[in-house]
């Protein structure tokens, strides 16, 4: 993930992190000389400041950088836990994070996709990657991960990641219609019980979540160059089906999860 | 118990030592406890600022406004509950006709004292939900407090209830319900909000005539069913008190288009709701309140003082706070300031609306001052409305925080946000919110996009300004 046009910052002695910490997971990016210098992502589990601290430490050894966390030269946090991370040195919301990140992975994106574990959104960037509109899910858990974590947990399947490759054997998916996480789940036991595939039942599942956060994107134009970002952005089966919603190619960087950790670092950059 | 919280609400040691025995029967029918008073104690020093004594003066009328209505029935008032929206000359004319009348709308005065001060709206709502009324987001809770308060023994049954279904449909359906249970006569004013796209600012004179007409027949009505006469020297006394009071008013809003804006719309919304359901006392007591912080706020003019930062973006919402001041704080804590929303500021049309002389009875008169309002009007007049506010007050954006369980309120969001970008071609962030009922939203649900939004707002005017 080097961008060699790209204007941030270009010295090599300066480090610089994002740490996204999420309601899933907590991701954090080290950053220095225009480039990705290494990156972690583990479980948020239930203190966000360990694991603030935990995902940054892995990603600073992962970087092969003897520093602390209190050593690096500026830290941004993001994320819904944003505010609880010690050590940052400023706060930024997560969809002015993925704006930038996403800009600079793949500097022609005008409109990313986020699905994570508690939100999804959709954002419009400009071509320097500022936010020009966005729109978030409400209230619901509908169209996040924590539904497609629900129902894996509800279809026994290992992980949402596993489920993408086994919805694209179905044959006739299901139609899931609720919009309420509960519901759905009381209706995919429903249908599991009338005999349906586990594949079809995954099938309707990623068309649940893909037509609802296509619905909630519509509300902004939607341009060529979309990419998917998040957690659920690893899943092929709701990729799939937000290419067929929207009727073009979806690109994919190639670490979805760790944009918006990305984004605060390069504006932990900028800021310096 | 509570002499603190009454101190912090602007009254005199020797004002709660008369109060008392009002203070302590009011306090027992509503069910206000010790742990109430500390918690609102506690809700007042967070949500407002008590070092205003204008601030604290505005919040002490809310509570006794609280001890009157809770107390209506026993001191011996003919009480009348018009529904909100209130048509509220009208309120004031029966407050002005006899002394005897008490004309108020108790989910306002619920939702302001029992939810923003006391945080003990719940109960209430749950309590209405026991007894007819659908759970949560399924009915407003508004009309929720309507009939929670009465259920509960909170607030005496009136009466006669007055409808403004010319606005909202919802409040004939509860005031239904109410003549059902209790067997309150009710009077409905009725109305329909359709008409021609962009017909708005012309007001029809057939809009008027039929609005009119409505508001004629509550009037007589009201004189039938309460035994008094509304005559015509109080009607025209309520007209002239309620453009008093919205002029001095609107003196006060003008102060916000200073940068840095000197004072939180939260600290000042007490005194705003005086103008929405004119009660005698909010009226005869809120031109003192208003005056004082008139000289408040010039003074932090002069000094220079913000509730936010110089330079901060400026932003209209749609609802403002009636029962969490704290969606309004963290909006002020994202870097933003609201100097007007949807509801309190003045228009053009509405102005001219004041001293319009083409109709000549009180109740034209007031049929066409509602629908210049443009929220009464259509959703084209609300857009209008919506629009010309944006452009008088020179404002970054608007954050549609808009009211999901209102039928007349929530169809509008994607007409309003595509107009707003049109003309005046300014950002609109979209939010479903619920003003009447903190259960369902919270500021913390609220605070990623609304923090989002400040950032690209900030990044906008800062692109500009190089």
């Amino acid at each position: 993930m080097n961008h060699p046009g790209s204007a941030w910052f270009d010295g090599m002695k300066m480090i610089f992190a994002g740490v996204d910490v999420g309601a899933a997971t907590a991701k954090a990016v080290i950053f220095g000389g225009n480039k990705i210098l290494g990156y972690s992502i583990i479980p948020t589990g239930h203190n966000v400041r360990i694991a603030a601290e935990k995902v940054t430490i892995e990603a600073i050894e992962r970087a092969g950088i003897s520093r602390s966390v209190h050593d690096l030269d500026y830290v941004i946090s993001t994320g819904y836990a944003r505010k609880a991370v010690p050590f940052a040195g400023k706060s930024v919301t997560e969809i002015i994070c993925h704006a930038k990140g996403a800009n600079f992975v793949i500097p022609e994106a005008r409109t990313i996709i986020d699905i994570g574990g508690q939100d999804s959104k959709a954002i419009e960037v400009d071509e320097k990657g500022n936010v020009r509109d966005f729109v978030m899910n409400d209230k619901c858990a509908a169209g996040t991960g924590r539904f497609l974590e629900v129902m894996a947990g509800v279809l026994e399947v290992g992980s949402i990641d596993s489920m993408g490759p086994m919805s694209l054997g179905s044959r006739n998916p299901c139609r899931i219609s609720s919009t309420c996480t509960i519901f759905a789940e009381s209706e995919v036991v429903s249908l599991r019980a009338e005999g349906k595939t586990r594949e079809d039942l995954i099938a309707g599942v990623h068309r649940a979540v893909g037509s609802r956060v296509a619905l909630m994107a519509r509300g902004l134009k939607i341009s060529p160059s979309l990419i998917f970002t998040g957690g659920v952005a690893k899943n092929i089966g709701v990729k799939k089906v937000l290419e067929e919603e929207f009727g073009m190619d979806i690109l994919v960087p190639e670490e979805p999860q760790i944009i918006g950790a990305l984004g605060a670092a390069l504006l932990a950059a900028a800021a310096s | 118990m509570y002499t603190e919280l009454f101190k912090l609400c602007g009254f005199e040691p020797e004002e709660i030592k008369k109060q008392r025995p009002r203070i302590e029967r009011a306090f027992h029918k509503a069910g206000i406890v010790r742990e109430d008073v500390k918690r609102a104690e506690s809700r007042v020093r967070h949500s407002f600022d008590t070092t205003s004594p204008g601030v604290r003066k505005g919040l002490g009328i809310w509570m006794e406004q609280l001890l009157d209505l809770v107390l209506a029935r026993e001191e011996g008032k003919k009480i009348v509950y018009p529904d909100y929206p209130t048509i509220p000359m009208m309120t004031l004319a029966l407050n002005l006709a006899s002394e005897d009348v008490y004309c108020q709308t108790p989910e306002i005065v619920l939702d302001f004292v029992m939810g923003q001060i006391f945080g003990k709206l719940n109960p209430i709502l749950e309590a209405a939900e026991t007894h007819g009324m659908p759970p949560a987001s399924a009915m407003c809770a508004l009309k929720q407090a309507r009939l929670g308060g009465i259920v509960q023994g909170i607030v005496p049954v009136p009466d006669l209830l007055l409808g403004t279904g010319f606005y909202c449909d919802l409040t004939p359906k509860i005031d239904e319900l109410l003549h059902e249970i209790y067997g309150v006569p009710m009077v409905i004013m009725d109305g329909c909000m359709d008409s021609s796209w962009d017909e708005f600012p012309e007001i029809t004179p057939r809009r008027v005539n039929s609005l009119a007409s409505e508001i004629r027949r509550a009037i007589d009505e009201s004189e039938k069913v309460l035994g008094i006469r509304i005559t015509d020297e109080v009607l025209n006394r309520s007209l002239g008190q309620f453009v008093d009071l919205w002029t001095a008013l609107f003196g006060l809003w003008d102060y916000l288009k200073r940068d840095p804006m000197p004072m939180s719309l939260v600290d000042l919304a007490p005194v705003w709701w005086f103008s929405t359901t004119t009660e005698r006392r909010g009226i005869t007591e809120g031109f003192g309140v208003i005056a004082a912080l008139t000289e408040e706020i010039k003074k932090k003019v002069d000094e220079g003082a913000g509730a936010v930062e110089k330079g901060a973006p400026r932003v209209l919402i749609m609802c403002h706070q009636a029962t969490d001041p704290g969606i309004m704080r963290m909006i002020e804590e994202a870097g933003l300031a609201i100097p007007t929303t949807a509801l309190m500021g003045i228009t053009d049309a509405q102005a001219t609306s004041y001293i319009e002389t083409k109709y000549t009875t009180w109740e034209h008169r007031v049929a066409n001052m509602l629908l210049s309002h443009g929220l009464y009007h259509s959703t084209s007049g609300l857009i209008h409305r919506y629009r010309e506010l944006c452009k008088t007050w020179q404002l970054d954006g608007a954050l549609n925080l808009y009211q999901f369980s209102c039928r007349a309120f929530c169809i509008s969001p994607p007409l309003v946000k595509k107009s707003l970008e049109e003309d005046p071609g300014i950002p609109v962030l979209s939010l479903e919110g619920d003003m009447w009922d903190s259960r369902t939203y919270s500021a913390e649900a609220l605070r990623t996009r609304v923090e989002a939004f400040a950032e690209m707002l900030r990044a906008a005017k800062a692109a500009k300004a190089a």
